[in-house]
């Protein structure tokens, strides 16, 4: 699985980093810093719930 | 034809959410009617300074794409709608590109890591203002905590004494909970955002002479266009900063014990779990959205079959979006667990709140220090909360509740 975050959709809410700081990092400023990651094995619901939580809509996921 | 054909926007004659009777005496409730009933609508409402039609959009996919949108939907203007004023909140009321280079100077003063650091700080404020309350058995939520709380707590970022609370708090007062009616000509709001600029403007004399580490200093170390901002321009900013850090997060204090004197499952639950504060917050705020957001057309558009001329203006209020059947399973639930919970109560797109980080920390310290001390309480008998519907803000003037103070020991 990867997970996709369209850094022109991003606005800084950073809901992402509360489900999961280590998978979903954030710049200086607290704007998402990832553009395509391949999640770990076992995060895979922390993917989920991110995308499903994004109030910009910015968050995607790839099925290998 | 028939009121009920889909291609006729329908009218309500003379409607502003800020002056609707219905939403003054139902609250919450009469915007799910609304936008149920009429999820977008036009009004005649006009006044001698505005005199286009208004245009609402209720759900939730309309308002966040109007407010994505910001090369049709323009912010301009829209703090004062309703008077000329010379105050202006920045970068609020500017646009993209020109937003874009304000608001990246001011988000590291916003940026999760950096109102996390303050915590302990914010958490020490919170407990210094309970502990004199606790033993009290009784307060009244709006003008014993929820005013003093974030405006201490904004003081101390501004690194100036709370001796002049009490002052500053009847500034955000006059500036934000003065309706239309009450001053026509704006001269009570003028003069609240008169004194907040002179307020500011001596803080901000005073740290270019002696800089220190508050965010007034950090704000003269920006740069625009390879320049320090300029005097209207910070005015502007700490403007913004005062009023929207200040009655935004009081507002959303009210709602939050408001709901939990009432719903003592929800009130035991985080009591017992303060680990569920942070989703409860994030529950609070779908379900209690307190903000309305103006906006006005560059151009002729026509949105969900609404023939909107250049210059309309266009009100997204975001309660009933964030309480969308279509949007939230079950929405009208509050569920204090909600998983997903894509509220947009902090707003959507480039203008999203840059205080949320902070909003966040001080509502969720609020919930945690608050039960750890007055875990039981109940809103006192014949309470009259006065819900207030405002241009920008919804909120209640009082929320007096009671308690059997501990005895220690």
């Amino acid at each position: 699985m990867k997970v996709r975050v369209d850094q022109s959709l991003c606005t800084g809410h950073a809901r992402c980093n509360a489900i999961d700081p280590d998978l979903f990092l954030l710049d200086d400023v607290g704007y998402s810093s990832i553009d395509t990651v391949e999640v770990p094995p076992g995060l895979e619901d922390h993917a989920r719930q991110a995308e499903a939580n994004c109030p910009e809509h910015a968050i995607s996921i790839e099925v290998d | 034809m028939t009121t009920t054909d889909p291609s006729v926007v329908p009218v309500r004659h003379g409607f502003l959410h800020s002056e609707d009777e219905g939403l003054r005496t139902k609250g919450y409730p009469e915007w799910d009617r609304l936008r149920n009933e009429t999820p977008v609508f036009e009004s005649d409402y006009a006044t001698p300074g505005s005199p286009q039609p208004i245009w609402y959009f209720l759900d939730y996919d309309d308002v966040y794409a109007i407010l994505r949108d910001t090369g049709m939907y323009s912010s301009e203007g829209f703090t004062h709608p309703d008077y000329d004023s010379e105050y202006m909140m920045i970068p609020s009321e500017f646009d993209p590109p020109k937003h874009t280079k304000y608001r990246t100077q001011i988000n590291p003063f916003f940026s999760p890591t950096r109102v996390a650091q303050m915590e302990p700080v914010i958490r020490s404020v919170c407990r210094e203002l309970l502990e004199e309350l606790a033993p009290l058995g009784r307060a009244d939520v709006i003008t014993d905590f929820a005013l003093r709380f974030p405006t201490s707590v904004f003081m101390g970022m501004l690194g100036v004494p709370v001796d002049d609370l009490d002052t500053l708090i009847s500034w955000v007062h006059q500036s934000q909970h003065t309706s239309h009616a009450e001053d026509p000509d704006g001269r009570i709001r003028d003069g609240a955002d008169r004194a907040i600029h002179e307020f500011m403007g001596a803080i901000a004399e005073d740290r270019k002479k002696n800089p220190g580490n508050d965010i007034v200093s950090g704000l003269l170390e920006c740069r625009v266009d390879g320049r320090p901002f300029n005097d209207q321009e910070l005015g502007g900013i700490l403007y913004l900063l005062f009023l929207a850090g200040l009655d935004t997060v009081a507002s959303m204090l009210g709602w939050t014990f408001m709901h939990l004197a009432q719903h003592t499952d929800d009130r035991k639950r985080i009591t017992a779990d303060p680990t569920l504060s942070g989703s409860t917050v994030e529950e609070l705020l779908r379900y209690y959205s307190i903000v309305s957001i103006t906006r006005h057309t560059t151009a002729d558009v026509e949105m969900k079959g609404c023939p909107i001329k250049k210059g309309d203006r266009v009100i997204v209020p975001l309660a009933p979006a964030d309480r969308d059947p279509k949007a939230f399973p079950d929405a009208m639930d509050f569920q204090l667990d909600r998983a997903p919970n894509r509220h947009i109560a902090f707003g959507a797109g480039p203008h999203r709140c840059v205080g949320s980080h902070l909003a966040r920390l001080e509502l969720r310290v609020a919930l945690e220090e608050w039960h750890r001390l007055i875990p039981d309480y109940a809103i006192a008998p014949e309470a009259d909360l006065g819900l207030r519907v405002g241009m920008f803000v919804t909120s209640l003037q009082s929320v007096p509740l009671e308690w059997t103070p501990s005895t220690g020991g």
